[in-house]
């Protein structure tokens, strides 16, 4: 970095937006009830992740990765781990995300979480911890991918000595993945919601570097328990594979919500009778749960028999008399998350509730401990980030990690790094405002 | 040792033509050590569906139909003969998820504190007829069971809710069955419960537990795992009559 | 990974109106120059009919209004800000079929008019880049693309909305032949892309010897026919 001048990458801050302008890098809002569109900003002061660092994360979230699709294939088939007592009964089927018209579906090589989006932070220390884990349809990876592709053409200095490790593949570890789980059926899709979804560039983005068509609603139909893409003249191509960015409850509406439009009526029973594949699988929910999270160490240790290598945050789950006291006596010092809720809507800061609304939030606990779980306030290491006249100032951040597995499970040497809109600001969710980084991911 | 003969039939008239039409219906009987089916069969208009079979996630048994040719009109009868001995299904290990509370089966407070006045599933069941008022165009295949139980009304389905509830906030296992009862009418809802070994059934809108007679098509956690017909079709505001009659008599 | 070639129903349509809008911008900013070129020291029914061509008559009170309106009204379905944002709600939901390269062109467009609209800009040279990156999307269509069925849907629309202006303002017929020939050629792979009642009203409407545009009814009538030739 150090040959990188200051004024430099200002410069290149500006420029480098003005290219994904050009290329349309936009992700939509809901504002009350109305749709926008929206640049997401771009800081280009690169998030670096040395060597060392990077091959201790990519060991963890293979791990990680692994064990949670063990945990997925066990939940919908044997449940191992509940009768030996690992996962308490509630925790796994009074989720939302567990689905039982799942139960028994065998999912091409027994992958259910084909693309997982593991969230991280760096704390104070060094010590990186694991925030959430999202396997359901985690999004963000084309916004890196793009950002590359520009910067390098912006500012080619700075990449010269080839210390880097090039992001740009991660097209082919999906298009590699999509081929594993086709086996040869037919074409590969990737089904979006349409433009009024807020990450429809990323799902037409994925489909023109991947080759995979993009799919609307209306575009699939099933019959005889095969799915097909049908041309504008009824003909008809069968699908092999669907990467579909349409979550669970809508994906069928002859098995899940009756009234969503935006699914294949029929495509539950063409995906049990094993004729085409679901990525990511449905419900996955059951595992990224934030109830759920609390266990994943301990699933680590109990399918691989390996001591987990990443570090979840300090969790407690009100479920367990000990922790149960804990958050009580301690709430005004923990994050509180509420499990059901998604979006950085249900985290509330005990540091910064009156002593009324802490009670409030006591009481609530008392009556539903399952809902909840509490957090220590992991102390961020903060990245700085520059304005247009290139102050500096430093913000909260995280960093998405995209994990990709197929025949084998794959991490990207790169991730999304979002940065907290305002210097106070804990909450990096681009849903609420704020920006991204690259992710520099260092060969030595 | 009894025998049954049935027919469910439905016919829907559409306003306009549909294409681009998917069904998956749950019209057949069960089989268990309940219920055996001796002859059966399922007719389907119009004539051109393509028809899958298969079971899904809680086992029941479905057909799966789809039809990209314009018609007016579904019209299916299913219908057979059945022999029955009394009702008892063993499952030395029934789903987990039977336990656990669904969308529609969510109690309210007034639910909790009524669960707390009752322990067994007899008990419940006499509980949720005493306290409610049947009565028909109540409620809507949407309806929960905590908002029926504050009107005090609903119909079989209703009941059915506001029995799963409570007994599962006693810790029973237990499940939506649909069905079909004896005499002339509809499809009819009533409860099993796990009791250790078996499911066994209770039915909240007549008071009483089950031993014959009534024919059971399917189960779920909650209604909307197991309806009858769920069809999907193209184009919007379409408007439709639907006429279903069922018959069931013993032989 | 098989890729496919087939294009869905609601793919053929946005390409046929993506070819359309694009061809219908370059044509507005064509004509509107040479409106606006009138307007510098005509009289006032010399462009007022040109008004009214544009559908447009009574829109707008003053010539300064109509300059402002026809560049940048967003609620004026003529204006080039209009069209722009036509094009655009096409090209986003095709961008893998016609490219990022080939959408960056009306992305670019977009941004810029945005920018003239911001400084009430209303030199119409100041729009020339949306003329040149309109000529840089059709060279990208040509020389980026490689599914044929998807540069023949475009051109049909393209070829379509060229013909529609030209009868408008009544081009002389050798543009318009030209025009009609291209669509039948690109449309020779695609049995069922015209209606054949129709091509055949229009293959005897569009001769040297019939055609006629100082004739009202003749306008109107092969004005509704070319608007009604291609079913997607």
């Amino acid at each position: 970095m150090a040959d990188v001048s200051i004024n430099a990458l200002v410069d290149s801050r500006n420029s480098v937006n003005k290219w994904m302008e050009r290329f349309g890098v936009r992700f939509g809002v809901y504002k009350k009830g109305v749709f926008r569109e929206q640049l997401f900003p771009f800081d280009s002061v690169p998030r670096i992740i040395s060597k060392k660092d990077w091959d201790y994360l990519e060991k963890g979230l293979r791990q990680r990765v692994q064990a949670l699709n063990m945990f997925l294939w066990d939940i919908y088939h044997d449940k191992k781990i509940i009768a030996d007592g690992v996962v308490p009964t509630e925790f796994v089927y009074a989720s939302k995300g567990y689905m039982p018209e799942c139960e028994g579906i065998d999912p091409t090589l027994k992958v259910y979480a084909h693309i997982a989006g593991i969230d991280l932070v760096e704390g104070k220390n060094g010590q990186w911890y694991v925030l959430e884990d999202n396997l359901r349809i985690p999004s963000g990876a084309s916004y890196p991918m793009i950002a590359r592709t520009v910067t390098r053409k912006v500012t080619p200095e700075a990449f010269a000595d080839n210390a880097v490790a090039d992001n740009r593949d991660y097209a082919d570890m999906l298009r590699q993945m999509m081929e594993d789980v086709n086996e040869d059926r037919g074409i590969a899709v990737i089904l979006t919601p349409g433009r009024y979804n807020s990450a429809f560039f990323e799902h037409s983005y994925l489909a023109e570097k991947t080759g995979a068509t993009l799919a609307y609603p209306g575009d699939l139909i099933v019959e005889d328990n095969i799915v097909y893409y049908e041309g504008l003249y009824h003909e008809k191509q069968r699908v092999g594979s669907i990467y579909r960015r349409v979550s669970d409850e809508y994906m069928d509406p002859l098995t899940f919500e009756p009234e969503s439009l935006l699914g294949i009526p029929g495509v539950m029973e063409a995906y049990k009778a094993g004729n085409v594949a679901l990525i990511n699988a449905i419900g996955n929910g059951v595992a990224d749960d934030k109830g759920i999270y609390y266990f994943v160490p301990k699933m680590v240790k109990y399918y691989l028999n390996e001591e987990p290598i990443l570090q979840n945050a300090p969790t407690y789950l009100p479920y367990y008399k000990e922790d149960y006291d804990y958050i009580l006596a301690n709430i005004e010092k923990l994050v509180i998350k509420d499990v059901a809720e998604a979006g950085g809507y249900g985290v509330v800061f005990g540091n910064e509730l009156t002593p009324e609304k802490l009670e409030e939030l006591k009481a609530l606990i008392i009556s539903e401990p399952r809902r909840w779980i509490a957090q220590e306030v992991i102390d961020f290491k903060d990245l700085e980030v520059l304005d247009s006249e290139g102050n500096g100032s430093m913000r909260k951040a995280d960093l998405r990690a995209f994990v990709v597995s197929g025949k084998e499970t794959r991490v990207w040497a790169s991730g999304l790094t979002r940065y907290a809109s305002n210097p106070n600001s804990f909450v990096v969710n681009s849903s609420q405002g704020g920006g991204f980084k690259d992710t520099w991911v260092m060969n030595k | 040792m009894k025998r049954y003969l049935y027919s469910y039939q439905t016919i829907v008239r559409f306003y306009v033509q549909v294409d681009r039409h998917f069904l998956k219906l749950r019209c057949q009987p069960s089989a268990s050590e309940y219920q055996t089916i001796v002859d059966e069969s399922v007719v389907l208009h119009p004539v051109g569906f393509h028809i899958s079979i298969g079971t899904d996630g809680f086992g029941n048994r479905i057909i799966t139909g789809s039809s990209l040719i314009p018609h007016d009109s579904l019209a299916y009868i299913s219908s057979g003969i059945v022999e029955q001995t009394d009702y008892a299904i063993p499952d030395p290990s029934p789903q987990p998820y039977y336990r656990c509370h669904s969308a529609l089966t969510e109690p309210s407070d007034e639910l909790r504190l009524m669960a707390k006045e009752h322990k067994q599933a007899a008990d419940l069941c006499h509980a949720v007829y005493e306290a409610m008022h049947y009565e028909p165009g109540s409620t809507d295949v949407r309806t929960t069971a905590a908002e029926a139980f504050a009107q005090r009304k609903g119909v079989c389905q209703d009941f059915a809710h506001i029995l799963l509830s409570l007994l599962r906030l006693n810790g029973y296992a237990a499940r939506y069955v649909n069905g079909l009862i004896v005499g002339e009418g509809a499809t009819h809802a009533w409860v099993e419960v796990h009791d250790g070994e078996n499911w066994i059934a209770f039915d909240p809108t007549h008071n009483c537990q089950v031993t014959h007679g009534y024919i059971k098509l399917a189960h779920g956690r909650d209604a909307n795992d197991c309806p009858v017909c769920r069809g999907s079709m193209s184009g919007s505001n379409i408007s439709q009559q639907t006429e279903i009659k069922v018959i069931v008599n013993e032989i | 990974m098989v890729r496919s070639n087939t294009i869905s129903a609601m793919k053929a349509n946005r390409l046929f109106w993506l070819g359309r809008y694009e061809e219908r911008v370059y044509m507005t900013l064509h004509l509107l120059r040479q409106c606006y070129d009138k307007m510098i020291d005509g009289n006032t029914a010399d462009y007022e009919e040109f008004w009214s061509r544009l559908d447009c008559s009574g829109a707008y009170s003053t010539p300064e209004d109509f300059r402002m309106g026809m560049l940048y009204d967003e609620h004026n379905p003529n204006s080039i800000m209009s069209e722009m944002n036509y094009a655009k709600d096409n090209a986003i939901l095709l961008r893998e079929d016609i490219t990022s390269e080939t959408l960056s062109f009306i992305e670019m467009s977009i941004a810029h008019m945005k920018a003239c609209k911001d400084k009430s800009e209303t030199n119409i040279t100041a729009l020339q880049p949306i003329t040149d990156w309109g000529l840089a999307f059709w060279g990208s269509v040509f020389q980026r693309l490689h599914n044929q069925k998807i540069i023949d849907l475009i051109v049909i629309g393209r070829n379509i909305e060229y013909i529609d202006m030209l009868i408008r303002f009544d081009y002389p017929f050798e543009r318009i032949r030209h025009a009609y020939e291209e669509i039948k050629s690109y449309g020779k792979d695609m049995t069922r892309i015209f209606d054949t009642m129709i091509e055949a009203q229009l293959d005897s409407l569009f001769t040297s010897e019939n055609y006629d545009p100082l004739n009202m009814d003749y306008k109107n009538k092969v004005l509704k026919y070319i608007n009604q030739l291609v079913i997607v």
